[in-house]
């Protein structure tokens, strides 16, 4: 009968004790990682020794060491974690938003605009009062103030969300530079038939981090190599080379603005890049993408029709109106025309009448001029001609267009110019006697010069009769006129529109947050479940492998002594 | 389920977070006293908050104003009165003269009492308050009464004559002079050809309707028409000027006219526009009087009359010693208190409708404020309450995580 030499019972009862070793190795590096959240224990897989060609059994044999890990899991944690990140970036890039429109200690928007309101009720109250005016052109200063430092503020916003790209977009370089590093190890690992159990805790642990960042598509080739793309397909680590993804600054961009604003390109190692900019569909880079291009320039927006639409109606008002004493000898138009709009159409005007008349001493009314204007067909060298042709006497009033598109109306002799009612709207257009002005929105909201260098400018009643107060009543009345969204709503109700548009978002932004992080915390507890080590479970086993060690050291002695009864026979 | 220590962890500081937060929102509560300290913290409440901010300002605004307005009602309705008053001494002075006691002296003294009251009739429908005059419609900046000067020139009109007469001659040389004050739109016309004294004229005294007899042409003329009306026994005189440029006796054509503009004692500078004051977001009401409504006849009130007219013509009647003209008057007297009481009531209803108004805009407020109170302060029972029972919560979940984390195996192995 065969039976297993001595030598061969000492060669099995150590590869027994390295056996034993390699358990307690093992749970040792699981227990030195115990607080890792990265990391995935390891077990030793002991499999019985193939038998020699006898009938006993041949000990135990390392077959290898494994690393526990559920892959399914890992795959719906790197994704959870774009939405993820997304949604705490949604929630930030709100949060700041909502301290811009805040007015809960009332020194917003809204507030300001409510003493403009007043003041223009106290002015209708006494028209022939210069305090009340001083307190209106401040008031109205304020409006201006808090439109414009919006309109900063939110560009300023969009410069931070510009930023944090680049900060993330570097971030995203590095690991990917990494992760093409680890692949290449890994390869060598385990061609070589070895087992790369913490590279491949690495490499999990890069594709986690890079998923908050940017959504990625990841898969692991035969070759053990993680592949990852991101955007429609582009490659962001092949193997073993990593590309790069770039933020630079969009030539093409149509604004000013845009043009400040990083897009972001994949450059591959021959240098040919394309833009990534729309395809990224989530993780931290897209939301800021996506809060800077549409999230902010939305609100900004909206607050430029405010600010265009408040300026418009009031102006509307305040053409035809006359001020204390408010007659012009010379009246220039705010705005000027670009020399190629001087020979089109002049925009935003309407089919009616436009009236001025010439007044004398004691505000006495001499003449009344009327224009009658087309829209669509006029432009302005056709009306300044019309206005001489209507006048006829360039000693009495003259209408002139200077070289740089604007245009002057001047008064002869000892006679000043009031402007009266104006179907047309064109004393709006150019600018010729408004309380507000701007061109951008809400970014050059100011007040007419003209009113601040003389508040008896401002209009409060018509034809020079300093105790009517039509005009400034219809002004503070406007506050209540549904003048926005095609008449329909008030300018209070499209603010509280655009700050209830804001707290919603907000609000949910929130709520789908708290949701995504129980769902990310779900998935990282059933990850831990299967991966992450139990202190007492590793304690058990030493105990085990070190009782396991000293049986076999224990076997080992008594085959020597054996041994040594067999050498001394 | 197997649970590892990092899983224990996790939970610990997840949970953990969860109850500090929340200790963490009601401590910001407290400390502002307010429920909504931004807008995420109830987006719709947020709005409403504004919304009723805003009422809140409105009316304030319009409170005040109808206050500093009751101001100017008061003093509307002091002047008038005391116009009354002024009127009933001038009907006490009428009396006096209108009787057999009177005599030419006494009219003569009169006369200028009449004057001096109508002086302060003017100047109280010039009162103002500050720079703004109350009386003067929306020309607010200038006095709305002044007295009328008597002489004007005369309006030459030559379209009665033929064209060769039209073209050769210059009506500036016919340049004549009405003196003195009358409403009416007296008209005289040339009716035969000459030079002063051999021309004859006519004259009307409504406007070119009704003639009076010939009568030759004067230097200075006094216009009656005796058949015409007989209200104004008037002091009208006509100047036309005797030589022409070249000195020679001026030739009248006949059917040249002149005419006659409304020479009032007393003009009115100012209109009849309303200064109306806001009493609700949709409504406003006229506080003001015009000198027009006090002194002036108004078409749409029958029984109106123009005070001022009537005391002319009384302090003429006094100068001209004329008893029948003062009779005549002097029941135009009673009228023009009448007048000034009507307004004086007018103006006493619509300052009564504004206190109404002012009561409902201070109800309107304290409604307001109560909504605003309940949308955003917080309820502070209710957040004492919260408070302690998330420390209790808080603190159990300290407890139970201490003895969650706490032993393992290697406590009891030796």
């Amino acid at each position: 009968m065969t039976t297993s030499s001595l030598f061969s019972q000492l060669d099995m009862g150590k590869r027994s004790m390295m056996a034993q070793q390699a358990g307690m190795n093992v749970a040792g590096h699981n227990i030195a990682n115990i607080n890792n959240e990265d990391f995935s224990r390891q077990r030793v897989e002991l499999t019985t020794e193939h038998p020699l060609k006898s009938r006993f059994g041949n000990g135990v044999s390392l077959d290898r060491v494994k690393r526990v890990t559920d892959n399914f899991l890992t795959e719906r944690l790197v994704k959870e974690q774009t939405r993820d990140g997304e949604l705490d970036i949604r929630e930030q890039g709100l949060r700041r938003l909502e301290q811009l429109f805040n007015d809960m200690e009332g020194e917003g928007l809204r507030s300001v605009l409510n003493e403009y309101w007043d003041a223009w009720g106290n002015l209708a109250s006494s028209p022939e009062a210069e305090i009340a005016r001083t307190d209106l052109l401040n008031a109205g200063k304020a409006v201006a103030e808090r439109f414009s430092g919006l309109s900063r503020d939110l560009f300023s916003l969009r410069q931070e969300f510009n930023g944090r790209l680049s900060e993330r977009v570097e971030k995203v370089n590095q690991l990917a530079a990494r992760l093409a590093d680890l692949n290449a190890r890994v390869q060598q690992v385990e061609r070589g038939e070895g087992q790369a159990n913490d590279l491949r805790d690495e490499r999990e642990m890069i594709l986690k981090e890079m998923s908050t960042l940017v959504d990625i598509h990841y898969l692991e080739d035969k070759d053990y190599q993680i592949n990852v793309s991101v955007g429609s397909g582009w490659p962001l680590v092949h193997g073993r080379t990593a590309n790069r993804i770039e933020a630079s600054f969009n030539n093409q961009a149509d604004s000013d603005d845009d043009m400040a604003m990083f897009s972001i390109r994949g450059v591959d190692p021959k240098g040919i890049s394309r833009d990534l900019t729309q395809e990224l569909k989530g993780g931290e880079l897209a939301e800021l993408i996506s809060l800077r291009d549409e999230v902010a320039v939305g609100f900004q927006q909206k607050v430029d029709q405010l600010a265009n639409e408040l300026a418009f109606e009031v102006n509307k008002l305040h053409v035809s109106g006359t001020g204390l004493n408010a007659h012009y000898e010379v009246l220039d138009s705010s705005f000027a025309l670009k020399p190629d709009a001087l020979n089109k159409p002049l925009p935003f005007i309407k089919d009616g009448t436009f009236t001025f008349s010439l007044v004398g001493d004691n505000n006495d009314y001499l003449e009344t001029y009327e224009v009658e204007l087309v829209a669509g067909q006029d432009t302005l060298p056709q009306i300044v001609d019309r206005i001489n042709q209507t006048v006829g006497d360039s000693g009495l009033a003259q209408a002139v267009l200077n070289p740089d598109g604007s245009m002057t109306l001047r008064a002869g002799g000892p006679y000043d110019i009031v402007l009266g009612e104006d179907a047309t709207d064109f004393g709006v257009v150019m600018g010729f006697n408004n309380f507000f002005e701007n061109l951008n929105g809400a970014r050059d909201f100011r007040i007419s010069e003209r009113l601040v260098q003389n508040p008896n400018r401002i209009s409060t009643g018509r034809a020079l009769l300093p105790g009517d107060n039509s005009v400034a009543l219809a002004i503070h009345q406007l506050q209540f006129e549904p003048t926005m969204n095609g008449d329909s709503i008030t300018f209070d109700e499209f603010y509280n529109g655009i700050s209830a548009e804001l707290g919603l978002r907000m609000d949910r932004a929130a709520g789908e947050r708290r949701n995504q992080q129980l769902i990310v915390d779900q998935f990282q507890k059933l990850r831990n479940e299967v991966s992450s080590v139990n202190m007492d479970e590793e304690v058990a086993d030493m105990v085990q492998y070190q009782r396991g060690f000293e049986a076999a050291a224990r076997f080992i002695g008594t085959v020597d002594e054996m041994t040594k009864t067999v050498i001394n026979l | 389920m197997r649970v590892t220590d990092l899983t224990k962890q996790n939970a610990i500081i997840r949970n953990l977070g969860k109850s500090q937060e929340q200790l963490q929102n009601l401590q910001e509560g407290m400390s502002t006293g307010r429920r909504i300290n931004k807008l995420s913290d109830d987006p719709i409440g947020a709005t409403k908050v504004q919304d009723t901010r805003t009422k809140l300002s409105f009316m304030t605004t319009l409170q005040r104003n109808i206050e500093q307005n009751f101001l100017w009602m008061d003093r509307t309705e002091a002047e008038l009165l005391h116009m009354n008053d002024q009127l009933q001494q001038a009907k006490t002075l009428i009396l006096a003269q209108s009787n057999a006691s009177a005599d030419r002296n006494t009219r003569l003294v009169t006369a200028e009492e009449l004057r001096a009251i109508t002086d302060g009739l003017i100047q109280s429908g010039n009162a103002r308050i500050g720079k703004v005059y109350i009386f003067g419609g929306s020309k607010t900046l200038t006095p709305p009464l002044e007295r009328g000067q008597r002489i004007q020139p005369a309006i030459v009109d030559m379209d009665n004559l033929g064209a060769d007469a039209q073209f050769l001659l210059d009506a500036e040389q016919f340049a004549a002079e009405f003196d003195g004050f009358s409403l009416n739109p007296y008209v005289v016309r040339i009716t035969r050809e000459g030079p002063m004294g051999f021309a004859r004229y006519q004259v009307s005294d409504d406007g070119g309707e009704n003639w009076s007899a010939e009568k030759t042409l004067l230097p200075n003329i006094e216009l009656v028409n005796e058949d015409g009306k007989s209200s104004d026994k008037v002091e009208m005189r006509f100047t036309a000027p005797e030589q022409d440029n070249l000195g020679e006796p001026m030739i009248f054509p006949e059917g040249l006219v002149y005419r006659f503009d409304a020479n009032p004692s007393v003009i009115y500078h100012g209109n009849t526009d309303q200064r109306l004051v806001e009493t609700s977001e949709s409504k406003v009401l006229p506080i003001n009087v015009t000198g027009k409504q006090i002194f002036y006849k108004t078409e749409a009130i029958p029984d109106s009359i123009n005070i001022f007219e009537t005391m002319r013509s009384l302090e003429e009647a006094l100068v001209r010693d004329d008893p029948v003209v003062l009779e005549q008057r002097l029941g135009e007297l009673d009228q023009a208190a009448n007048q000034l009481l009507t307004n004086a009531a007018n103006v006493g209803s619509v300052r009564r409708e504004m206190e109404q108004q002012l009561d409902r805009l201070g109800n309107r407020e304290l409604s307001n404020t109560r909504q605003l109170s309940d949308l955003e302060d917080l309820d502070y029972q209710q957040a004492v309450v919260d408070l302690n029972l998330a420390d209790v919560r808080h603190k159990s979940a300290l407890d139970t995580s201490g003895r969650l984390i706490q032993p393992s195996l290697l406590n009891f192995l030796k």
